[in-house]
C-alpha cells in the first residue's frame, strides 16, 4: 500500500511537471487558436492538476493487477506504460481531431506520441520502485 | 490467444461496439452532441470513421488482453474484470478532461460515458473470455 502511495504521488508530480511545461508553455498558444478549447483558459488549472494525479493512480492500480505479464525489472514497467500509452491515445485522440471545431489534425499525433512517451517514464519511475522494492525484500 | 483469435475478437467486439454505439452516440445523445458549441455537427462526420475508430479500438483491445490475459483468470468471467478494469483506464484520464477542456460539454455527460466504457468493456470482455476459454472439452 505505502508503495503504490509512493508511486502515485512520484508519477502524478512527474506528470503535472511534464503536462505543465508541454500543454501549459508549448502548446498553449495552440490551444488558444481552438475555439471548442477556450474553457482551457477559464481558470481550471486544479482539475488539471487533480485530473493527472487520478490518472497516476489508475495507472499504477493497474500495474499492480497486470505486473506478472511482464518482465519483473524496469524494462517491463516500461513496455507496460508504452502499451498504457498507446491503448489510451488511439483512435481517442484521431476522433477529437474531428470531433472538436478548429482542432488541427496535426495536434492528435502530437497528443498521442506526447501520451505515449509519458506513460513510458511513467513506467520507468513504476520499475524504478519496483525495483528498489525487491532490492530491499 | 492466436492471431485466428486475435482476428475474431477484434471483429465480433467491433461489429457489437458500432452497433452499440450507432444506437446510443448516433440517436440517443446525437441531440446532446449537436447542443455542445465545441463540437462540431455530428452529421458533418464522415460516418466511416466512426465505424473505423470502433474497430480499431477492438483490435487494440483484444490486442492488450494477449498480452496481460495471464494475469486474470481464464474465464469469461476473469476477461470480463479485464474488460472493466481496461475500460476503466481507458475513461478517467480522457472523459474527464474532455469534460474540462470543451466548452458546452456537459459534466453528466462524462459520468455517462465512464458507465459506457464499463459495460462496452465489461461485453468485450466477456467476449474475449469466450474466445480464448481453455479447451477442456477436447482435451
Amino acid at each position: 500500500m505505502k508503495q503504490f502511495l509512493i508511486a502515485t504521488i512520484a508519477i502524478g508530480v512527474a506528470a503535472n511537471l511534464l503536462d505543465g511545461i508541454i500543454h501549459g508553455i508549448f502548446l498553449e498558444s495552440t490551444y488558444a487558436a481552438i475555439p471548442s478549447m477556450g474553457a482551457m483558459d477559464t481558470g481550471k488549472a486544479g482539475w488539471f492538476i487533480f485530473g493527472d494525479f487520478v490518472a497516476a493512480l489508475v495507472f499504477t492500480w493497474f500495474y499492480g493487477r497486470v505486473h506478472s505479464s511482464f518482465d519483473q525489472n524496469p524494462n517491463g514497467a516500461v513496455l507496460y506504460g508504452i502499451y498504457f500509452g498507446i491503448i489510451v491515445a488511439i483512435p481517442t485522440f484521431m476522433f477529437n481531431a474531428l470531433q472538436f471545431k478548429g482542432f488541427p489534425y496535426w495536434l492528435s499525433w502530437v497528443w498521442t506520441i506526447v501520451l505515449v512517451v509519458e506513460f513510458a517514464i511513467y513506467g520507468a519511475i513504476l520499475g524504478a520502485l519496483t525495483k528498489k522494492k525487491t532490492a530491499t525484500a | 490467444m492466436k492471431i485466428k483469435q486475435l482476428l475474431l475478437g477484434t471483429v465480433i467486439i467491433g461489429v457489437i461496439w458500432n452497433i452499440a454505439d450507432f444506437i446510443l452516440q448516433g440517436i440517443i445523445l446525437k441531440s446532446t452532441y449537436e447542443s455542445i458549441s465545441g463540437y462540431v455537427s455530428m452529421d458533418s462526420i464522415n460516418p466511416v470513421w466512426w465505424i473505423l475508430f470502433d474497430f480499431i479500438q477492438a483490435f487494440l483491445v483484444t490486442w492488450f488482453f494477449r498480452k496481460v490475459m495471464s494475469s486474470f483468470e481464464r474465464s469469461p468471467q476473469g476477461a470480463m474484470l479485464f474488460g472493466v478494469f481496461l475500460a476503466i483506464i481507458l475513461a478517467v484520464p480522457t472523459v474527464f478532461i474532455e469534460g474540462i477542456t470543451v466548452k458546452g460539454f456537459p459534466m453528466w455527460l462524462a459520468w455517462l460515458w465512464l458507465v459506457q466504457y464499463i459495460i462496452y468493456g465489461a461485453v468485450a470482455g466477456y467476449i474475449l473470455g469466450m474466445l480464448s476459454k481453455p479447451k477442456i472439452a477436447t482435451a
